[in-house]
């Protein structure tokens, strides 16, 4: 019990509260000092009568508000209270009669009275309305006016009994009226059908406690008039009646539902599991989580003894246990053989047993129970579980219908979610590919003088096979290598990284570009794969000469533009990576006078293959009318990407290079 | 795929005539490259394609020709192409194509090639 409980502190700050707390404060004393003292001297009945029936309704409003600090909602425990405060009381008149302190006992007695009297009057009503769904205050508001009218006509009666004769009747007929409403107002007590079995035997002693004591409080008083006050008594009589009425009610009810406690008691847990299930979805992200879930939550189920899930593979008739709960291993993996040993079925079924082997904690096991879960492909994903309960009735069916239903859909999004997941990882991991690839290309175009460069890069997926690069021997030698390796994507761009390092190294230690290319190819020829083959371009620019040395292998022409006239330099030279015999003798490097403002245009087949949607290609012809448009490199660049998008409408089909030098010997180019 | 088709005659019980019609890309190579690894398992070598019906050639449909080539040419046989249009031509010219593979202007020619050969062993 909270018995320190914030809600003191708000009852006290209440002004009402606090006043009624005064009020009763003085009336306690006015009782004391002037109405005990003088009762004997002047004849005061009627004050004596208007007090006690003030201090009972002040009482009562302190009381049932302190009252409702002390009382839980959980009705066990305010019966609890009942019975201790009733052995208060019995507690109290039985030290008052026996102690031989008489001066006050009739006050205390009084005051014992009273507090008693609210607290049972606000735990009964407390009683009454718990677990109520409709409104039947009136009906206890009722039983209290009348108990209180009927219990002040009958105190006034007693003492002018000379005065009104014939109110005898009167009384009786609104006593009669009282107890037939007490008698409806024990009726209430639907919180018994929400009580565990455990709690409806611990209720049935506490009724018998409650009703004994009650008795024995109501015949002490009866018997020794302990208390003076008439209206006190009568109040008391009432209360009395109905305590013992009510539990009286409660033990009889309690002991004809106790046998259908359990499946009440069952239900109720299989509202609580199926409440837990709406949090299985929202929480997991793996398939066994959650089947460790399924089956925890599950173990709340059909009074389950034991239970686990096994996934079930057809192909190798193998089975694993994925997770189990009170059962042993050993007797799950037996259990799980006699299932798969068994037909496997689409919903849920029983076998019997009628072997000795199985059987756990010297019990027999009569019976497993297979739900099947959910099936992919030819895996089966199966709960079993033993239990006490051998017959499923159409309702059972039913709840494990929706279980199941449900699991189905969890694992669904389950594995959705899980798709989804791998889908974006290897987005990312492109991505980190992507990132890697960019850094094969030169970040930043080399500042060379006497050239000016343009290049644009743009693969058809995340990564690509194209591959550019620039090398500076001296400051009067510049080379550029482009390179293509056949097919596009992840397994080109892991070629495509092995290309760099091949041509930065052959760069370093051989001026010939046809030696270069040569050496790559015996490299390259290694290993590539027999069906691929890669085309590269290498140029040196030899500026004291003014010369230009290229070889070619297997690569599109290199275009130079002079005096807005194209020349398509095409010396022979095969793929590298296609012969390992006799390459050098199909290669051929070619040396070439360069002028101020020639242009030299590499580019990839990404270019002249370029499709539009009815397959037709790019093709040369409409390349190089661009390329003799302008003598500014930027703008030809630009055309060229324009021109390219517009024409394949943004379907780009392979990894597109194109890079463009100007030769200006000045150093100065626009 | 709809758009590229295979036709293999079996001319001889050693040469055998594939005629490529469409479009020989990274989709459709796989197709043609396994035609040619079947034969090669049945020691068929003799290989000639005809080229006149095949619109395009990309670089995957290049790499069909160089997978087997060397084991071809180790077994005795070749490969030759015939009937090359002019487009898929230049293609192969880019890559050095004719430097590798005997090209002729029609299977005839091709075929008598390989009898030619085959008369110089006996």
């Amino acid at each position: 019990m909270e018995i320190i409980n914030p809600y003191l502190f708000d009852i006290l700050k209440n002004k009402k509260f606090r006043n009624n707390l005064i009020f009763l404060f003085f009336a306690i004393l006015f009782k004391l000092f002037v109405v005990e003292i003088f009762e004997n001297l002047l004849s005061l009945t009627i004050p004596s009568l208007v007090i006690d029936i003030v201090l009972f309704f002040l009482f009562y409003q302190v009381f049932s508000k302190i009252g409702n600090i002390f009382v839980e909602k959980n009705p066990i425990k305010q019966s609890f209270v009942i019975l201790y405060i009733n052995i208060f009381y019995l507690s109290i008149l039985f030290f008052t009669k026996y102690s031989k302190i008489y001066i006050f006992t009739n006050l205390i007695i009084v005051f014992a009275t009273i507090i008693v009297l609210t607290i049972n009057l606000t735990v009964l009503h407390q009683l009454y309305f718990a677990k109520q769904k409709n409104d039947i205050s009136k009906y206890f508001n009722l039983m209290y006016i009348f108990l209180l009218v009927t219990s002040i006509i009958k105190t006034v009666s007693t003492k002018y009994s000379n005065l009104l004769p014939n109110f005898e009747l009167i009384i009786k007929f609104l006593e009669i009226v009282t107890y037939l409403i007490i008698l409806y107002c024990t009726t209430k007590f639907a919180w018994i059908t929400f009580l565990y079995k455990k709690e409806k035997i611990f209720l049935l002693f506490l009724s018998i406690f409650i009703i004994v004591i009650t008795g024995i409080n109501s015949y002490i008083l009866e018997k020794f008039n302990l208390i003076g006050s008439e209206l006190l008594v009568s109040i008391s009589d009432f209360i009395d009646f109905y305590l013992i009425i009510y539990y009286l009610l409660i033990f009889l009810a309690t002991l004809f539902t106790l046998p259908s406690a359990d499946i009440i008691e069952e239900k109720k847990r299989e509202l609580q599991t199926l409440i837990k299930f709406s949090h299985l979805s929202s929480n997991s992200f793996s398939l066994k989580e959650v089947l460790s879930n399924v089956n925890n939550i599950f173990s709340g189920f059909f009074t389950v003894n034991g239970c686990w899930i096994i996934k079930y593979d057809l192909t190798d008739s193998d089975f694993e246990i994925l997770n189990k709960e009170n059962i042993s291993y050993e007797l799950a993996e037996k259990l799980s053989f006699y299932v798969v040993t068994n037909t496997i079925q689409n919903d849920f079924y029983y076998l019997k047993i009628h072997e000795e082997k199985f059987s756990a904690d010297n019990k027999k096991i009569e019976q497993i129970n297979v739900l099947p879960l959910y099936q992919k492909q030819k895996e089966y994903y199966l709960l079993i579980f033993i239990s006490h309960r051998l017959r499923y009735d159409e309702e059972d069916l039913t709840v494990l219908k929706a279980f199941k239903d449900y699991i189905r859909t969890v694992i669904d999004n389950v594995n959705l979610l899980n798709d989804a997941i791998e889908k974006e990882r290897i987005k990312k991991e492109l991505e980190l590919a992507r990132d890697i690839q960019n850094k094969l290309l030169p970040d930043k175009i080399p500042n060379f003088p006497q050239l000016e460069i343009v290049t644009y890069y743009k693969p058809a997926y995340e990564v690509g096979g194209d591959y550019y690069d620039f090398f500076k021997s001296n400051d009067k030698s510049f080379s550029v290598v482009i390179s293509d390796v056949s097919g596009k994507g992840l397994k080109a761009s892991f070629i495509t990284s092995e290309i760099k390092g091949i041509f930065t190294v052959l760069s370093e230690i051989y001026n010939s570009p046809q030696k270069i290319i040569i050496k790559a190819n015996q490299i390259i020829k290694n290993i590539i794969a027999k069906n691929s083959f890669i085309t590269a371009s290498y140029l040196t620019f030899d500026f004291n000469n003014k010369l230009l040395r290229f070889v070619r292998a297997g690569h599109l022409p290199l275009y130079i533009i002079r005096n807005n006239q194209i020349i398509k330099l095409q010396p022979k030279g095969v793929g590298l990576g296609i012969l390992s015999n006799n390459f050098e003798k199909f290669i051929e490097e070619l040396e070439y006078n360069i002028l101020e403002n020639d242009i030299f245009v590499l580019i990839t087949d990404g270019v002249s293959e370029a499709q539009n949607i009815n397959k037709e290609l790019y093709g040369f012809e409409n390349l190089e009318k661009i390329l003799v448009s302008s003598s500014n490199i930027t703008e030809i660049l630009n055309k060229i990407v324009d021109e390219l998008a517009k024409f394949s409408n943004g379907n780009q089909s392979d990894d597109i290079t194109i890079i463009l030098l100007k030769f200006n010997s000045e150093g100065k180019n626009d | 795929m709809t758009d590229f088709k295979i036709n293999i005659d079996n001319y001889s019980n050693e040469i055998v005539i594939i005629k490529l019609e469409g479009y020989l890309d990274a989709h459709t190579a796989p197709e043609l490259e396994n035609q040619i690894a079947n034969l090669v398992e049945n020691d068929i070598v003799k290989i000639i394609i005809d080229f006149e019906k095949l619109n395009y050639i990309s670089s995957a449909g290049l790499g069909v020709f160089m997978a087997y080539i060397e084991d071809i040419r180790e077994k005795g046989g070749d490969i030759k192409f015939t009937n090359v249009p002019d487009k898929i031509y230049e293609v192969f010219d880019i890559l050095g194509f004719p430097m590798i593979y005997e090209i002729y202007k029609d299977s005839k020619e091709a075929i008598n090639n390989f009898n030619e050969i085959s008369n110089d062993q006996r």
